[in-house]
């Protein structure tokens, strides 16, 4: 019964306090603000501070209209929003509490969009910061003053993720032409499924699963939000939808209310018809592009999940691609003609394009600062085929999507501090900058591709995506700028040919620059995710399947040689009609509370001022009439649950760059039910220096007490007697400090880890004199290999950590090893433990040792052994559960079993009797069991991981008899979760 | 046994000492003497002649009637059957009570404190023998002498100092699951002597 409440509580907590990774520390900070904004930028990134805030204002009222409020409407401050320019990941987050928009400004480089990133992040982010006025309002509204910001980071749960990213996808794709959902990649699986019957129901769609993974929240909350307000003539159906779960947020099923009101029809059936909306669209233009191309297979449907990604012919005929699934991490491959597959090494699963230039692949691949985890670098890696090494080529700025012009020359696309793009040649052996290229500021660039000479590139701008060249240090447009998404850039004998969904889904194309002509090659059902020309005339692409992709081939005599009208690309009937709605809606006629806001944009700017992180080092953003305990919340401690939350009140304060952020609390409580103490709390976190530091200071739980000896005389012998313990006039003070540096290096297929830490406690209770204090101090270190979606271990992987809590010295060894079947995985570890001798005060405390094997957990002994090691082997053999689901209550989508055994031996305690037990010279106690555990994508309703399930172990070993057990087996519970994002 | 007062001389000047002393110390009634048994006060006597405090150790009925238990000290081991066989008696008559029978100062001090602070004494001593098998014999015998952020602490004396550490709650609680599982250990009858021997008894 426990479990919910504290799932919930659990959820809330972590869901609710967001806290990101941070910039340098030694960055210099500006603000430049309008009424409604004030981006905080790194200094020197003005223009696009101002580009940003004038694209916030400029989409405000737009974003607004069909989900009826506005952003800043019920703030009385400025939202802060914060750049991060030094990031290689493309993101925007809008955090609910404390509210925050950090904006990643690199642009998507992976896989480029038509639309641009800045307009995205001011479209879909924008619609968040609307979407968040919510939590303000109607019944929220009171809570804003009993709560702060505490009451909108509630609200967040009822859109959740689904709905504010479905929207959120909505808006972009409303107000712009190449919003996600004009995309022809980001729905094409639905179109797949549901051609073969194998449409998910709602709440496996919704939650997901590691065996079938299904698109994420953001298409399927495009699928549903758009078809809702299209098949329903409903524009305002978000709008209508926050103010009903702002009316009624008791009502625990709010999405089937609102869906069943504009349907009239059970949540079951309007689920489904919602996505036939979409489906009957697509099944209409499928017939129009008839005929189809007949393929031949090169690769099996595989049995698990897998898909090939950047397809390359060698010259013998053989493909390279990468090939990724759920059992291993990103692998570049060779296919031969028969479709046998070869690693040929692991790749990180975030990089950029992969080039080939005779028997050298190169392409770009980010690695985080070791300790600012904001701060993201992009360097090139070569990959010579036949020495079959790599190398690093290291250069001063952040290169993407890198192609080799010919033995001495590399090609690059590289971003400013201000977002600009550029195109730079770079020495092959050196990295060093040749020459620059500089892109007009209203174009994004994204991928390339050359003949060695001439430089193709794609870019994208407000009216869409197309193609350029740089020849002869010359730049022009090939290829106007259309509502398409072009990627896959290959160049034959001066022929350009790209992957574009300009008839609705992605095909292959080809260009010739010198007639401004473009054919389409291939035409098929769904599409392909990725295509290659072949030298004997034939394409290969990844064709979608129920398991991903395979490899499928079109004959040169089956290629289609259709011309295309380029400046008619395919019109989308959802889109087109979400735009319409747009267009129609006018505030004053529906949305009568915002008559009143000022919806016009704020177009004067405040001149660019130093930031001060220190004049915003406190801000406050939440409190609440009772002091809640957010360790031991987010611990999961509801031993006792007035150390959870008692009389009193909190309040919460975190600056806007996340670097300092903390608890106030007053709390009201009765110590030894005779006398009530008002006590002060702090909670302090800085990590804006090197170190992170965590400080708590507690005053006045109690008395601070003295614990003074009584001696007296007997005889001539002067003996203590025992222990006066007075309190004194003074309050209890208690406080900890702890420091560590979390260093961290990662380039996505390995992580690496170093974090030495330190810690003191220190209290005014004295013992015959003495302060009270305990030192703490230690470090850990790994290396380890991502680890793969349907794997429960990384397959590689060592880890270590040394301790020393005072007076205990403390070890821990582990390692991954990869397994025999799929996904299955060996974890090995050794520790020990032993009374070092080092103490440095009288006081100490003796702890729960980890040195008893599993299965014990009964068991005195683990009290009675504190000095020994213990060895444990543990081999996980995941499997599919087959995605059953209660309602939507719980959906489990993995079982996992795993073998384990330890081995525990443990330091001789005596030769005498403890009851019943006798304490033996030597010992050594053994566990084997095996646990079961299931996986949860939901569980209770709540969008998170959480493992449940059951062990069992057999015990048994020389120390068995002296361990209290009647009984050799051991059965328990485990349980875990993990805080939902 | 009557409140009188004891008499004894200066273990260092040799000068008369007389103390008033309460053999029934009623916490119900004089609160106040709480602190004083908690401390050892209560067995300490200043010498008005030349200031060195004596011990003086006598016998004594600690009895409080709020958290129901009675210790009654006997240091000399001259048990009196019928006064044993009285209070038993009386004890009876106000219900359920806990009674504790002791032989030394610091074992009533600690009794005290054990049953003031709602705790099992017999779990106590198991948890005090399972940590003095942990540490070794050179460790002393050990006393209970209260809680500390969650810990039980105790004291142990060698070579006439005293050093105090705490114990972690688990190991209470563990210790709580022997006796559980052990319900001769739990059987109560009159005055009993809860101490090491006690616990040694269960050792064969």
């Amino acid at each position: 019964m426990i479990l919910l409440p504290a799932l919930l509580i659990h959820t809330a907590a972590g869901a609710q306090f967001y806290v990101d990774e941070n910039d340098k520390a030694s960055t210099k900070w500006e603000y430049v603000s309008s009424k409604n904004f004030r981006i905080i930028y790194p200094v020197g990134s003005d223009s696009l501070a101002t580009d940003y805030l004038r694209a916030l204002e400029l989409y405000r009222p737009e974003v607004a209209k069909s989900v009826g409020m506005v952003s800043g409407q019920f703030m009385s401050k400025p939202l802060d929003v914060i750049l991060h320019t030094s990031n290689s990941v493309s993101n925007g987050i809008v955090a609910w509490t404390p509210s925050r928009v950090d904006l990643y400004t690199i642009p998507m480089w992976t896989e480029p969009n038509a639309l641009p990133w800045l307009t995205n992040l001011a479209i879909h982010e924008g619609r968040h910061m609307a979407q968040m006025q919510s939590g303000y309002r109607r019944i929220f509204r009171p809570f804003r003053f009993i709560l702060g910001q505490l009451a909108s980071g509630a609200f967040n749960a009822y859109p959740g993720s689904l709905l504010s990213e479905g929207d959120a996808v909505v808006a972009e794709t409303a107000l712009s032409k190449a919003g996600r959902g004009r995309k022809a990649s980001f729905l094409d699986q639905y179109m797949y499924d549901m051609d073969n019957g194998a449409l998910r129901s709602y709440p496996k769609a919704r939650y997901g699963s590691i065996y079938r993974p299904a698109p994420d929240n953001y298409a399927l909350g495009y699928m549903m939000v758009s078809a809702a307000r299209v098949k329903y003539d409903a524009p305002y159906f978000m709008a209508e939808y926050l103010d009903y779960v702002a009316r009624r947020p008791y009502d625990p099923w709010p999405l089937r209310h609102n869906l069943r009101r504009i349907s009239g029809t059970k949540f079951r059936r309007t689920y489904s018809d919602l996505m036939h909306y979409h489906y009957d669209i697509w099944k209409e233009e499928a017939k129009l592009r008839t005929p189809f191309v007949p393929y031949e297979e090169l690769t099996p449907c595989k049995s698990a999940m897998s898909w090939y990604t950047n397809i390359m012919e060698m010259e013998d005929g053989e493909l390279l691609c990468i090939k990724k699934d759920i059992y291993n991490v990103p692998k570049m491959i060779r296919i031969g003609e028969d479709g046998k597959e070869k690693n040929l090494f692991s790749l990180p699963s975030y990089i950029g394009r992969v080039s080939r230039h005779e028997d050298k692949l190169y392409w770009n691949q980010v690695r985080r600062n070791p300790r600012w985890g904001l701060v993201y670098d992009s360097e090139i890696v070569e990959y010579d085929l036949n020495r079959s090494k790599k190398r690093r080529i290291r250069s001063d700025a952040g290169n993407y999507n890198p192609i080799c012009l010919n033995d001495s020359t590399l090609a690059a696309v590289q971003y400013s501090a201000n977002a600009l793009s550029s195109i730079v040649l770079l020495d092959a052996n050196s990295g060093k900058l040749l020459k620059r290229y500089s892109i007009p500021e209203v174009l994004q660039a994204g991928t390339m591709t050359t003949d060695g000479n001439v430089i193709y590139f794609t870019a994208s701008c407000e009216e869409g995506m197309g193609i350029w060249r740089i020849k002869e240090g010359q730049m022009e447009e090939l290829l106007e700028p259309v509502s398409v998404n072009i990627a896959n850039l290959e160049c034959h004998d001066g022929l350009v040919f790209f992957r574009c969904d300009h008839n609705g889904v992605d095909e292959f194309y080809i260009f010739n620059p010198d007639k401004g002509e473009v054919l389409q090659l291939t035409s098929s059902r769904y599409g392909g995710r990725e295509f290659a020309r072949k030298n004997d005339g034939s394409v290969v692409f990844a064709r979608l399947n129920g398991r991903g992709t395979n490899l499928v081939k079109n004959n040169p005599e089956d290629i289609l040689s259709r011309k295309v009208d380029w400046s008619r690309p395919h019109s989308n009937a959802v889109a087109d009609a979400l735009s319409a709605q747009e267009d129609t809606l006018v505030f004053s006629q529906r949305l009568k509370h915002l008559r009143k806001v000022d919806m016009e944009a704020d177009m004067d700017f405040s001149a660019p001022s130093r930031y001060v992180k220190a004049a915003h080092a406190f801000r406050i953003h939440s409190w609440a009439p009772l002091y809640v305990n957010i360790d031991a919340v987010e611990s999961l401690s509801f031993d006792n649950v007035f150390n959870v939350a008692a009389p009193g009140a909190s309040l919460w304060f975190q600056n806007s760059m996340g670097t300092l952020y903390g608890q106030l609390g007053y709390k009201i409580s009765r110590f030894k039910s005779t006398e009530w103490f008002h006590s002060a709390h702090i909670n302090l976190t800085y990590k804006g220096l090197y170190p992170v530091f965590e400080f708590q200071f507690h005053v006045n739980e109690r008395k601070s007490k003295t614990f003074d000896m009584v001696e007296a005389h007997m005889a001539d012998v002067r003996i203590p007697i025992g222990y006066k313990v007075e309190d004194t006039r003074f309050p209890y003070v208690y406080s900890i400090l702890r420091t560590y540096i979390p260093l961290q290096w990662s380039d996505g297929l390995w992580y690496k880890g170093l974090i030495p830490q330190a810690s003191i406690m220190l209290s005014n209770d004295m013992t015959d004199g003495k302060i009270c204090f305990l030192l703490n101090a230690g470090v850990r270190a790994y290396i380890q290999q991502a680890t793969p979606a349907a794997a429960v271990y990384p397959r590689w992987g060592i880890g270590a950590e040394l301790r020393w809590l005072d007076p205990y010295g403390y070890f821990y060894l582990y390692s991954y090893l990869p397994g025999l079947g799929w996904g299955q995985g060996l974890k090995l570890s050794i520790m020990g433990q032993m009374d070092t001798g080092l103490r440095t005060s009288d006081t100490y405390i003796s702890g729960r040792t980890l040195i008893i094997p599993r299965g014990y957990q009964e068991s005195p002994l683990s009290s009675v052994y504190t000095e020994g090691m213990k060895f444990s082997a543990d081999y996980a053999i995941p499997f599919n559960m087959g995605d059953w689901n209660i309602g939507s209550a719980f959906l489990c989508t993995r079982g996992i079993i795993t073998p384990h055994f330890d081995a525990s031996l443990l330091r001789p305690q005596g030769e005498r009797n403890l009851l019943k037990y006798t304490y033996h010279p030597e010992g050594q106690l053994y566990s084997a069991g095996l646990s079961f555990e299931m996986d949860f994508n939901a569980f209770f309703w709540v969008k998170t991981p959480v493992r449940f399930g059951l062990t069992y172990s057999y015990n048994f070993g020389s120390l068995f008899p002296y361990s209290g057990l009647d009984k050799h087996s051991y059965m328990g519970v485990l349980f875990n979760i993990q805080i939902p994002n | 046994m009557a409140n009188n007062i004891l008499e004894g001389k200066c273990c260092s000047c040799g000068a008369e000492i007389q103390k008033e002393i309460d053999r029934s110390i009623n916490v119900g009634l004089k609160p106040e003497l709480k602190d004083k048994v908690f401390s050892g006060e209560i067995f300490v006597s200043e010498c008005p002649s030349c200031g060195t405090k004596n011990l003086m150790v006598f016998d004594c009925l600690y009895h409080d009637p709020k958290e129901r238990f009675m210790v009654w000290l006997v240091p000399s081991r001259q048990l009196d059957m019928n006064q044993i066989q009285a209070i038993n008696y009386q004890a009876k008559s106000m219900g359920e009570y806990k009674l504790r029978l002791v032989t030394g100062f610091r074992d009533f001090i600690e009794k005290t404190m054990i049953l003031d602070a709602g705790l099992n004494d017999r779990c106590i001593e198991l948890v005090k023998y399972v940590e003095a098998k942990e540490m070794g014999a050179e460790m002393g015998q050990l006393f209970y002498c209260g809680i500390q952020d969650s810990s039980l602490m105790f004291y142990a004396i060698k070579d006439g100092k005293m050093t105090s550490f705490g114990i972690g709650m688990n190991v209470y609680e563990d210790c709580m699951g022997i006796l559980m599982r052990n319900e001769g250990m739990l059987e109560e009858e009159g005055f009993a002597r809860i101490d090491a021997e006690w616990v040694e008894e269960f050792m064969a």
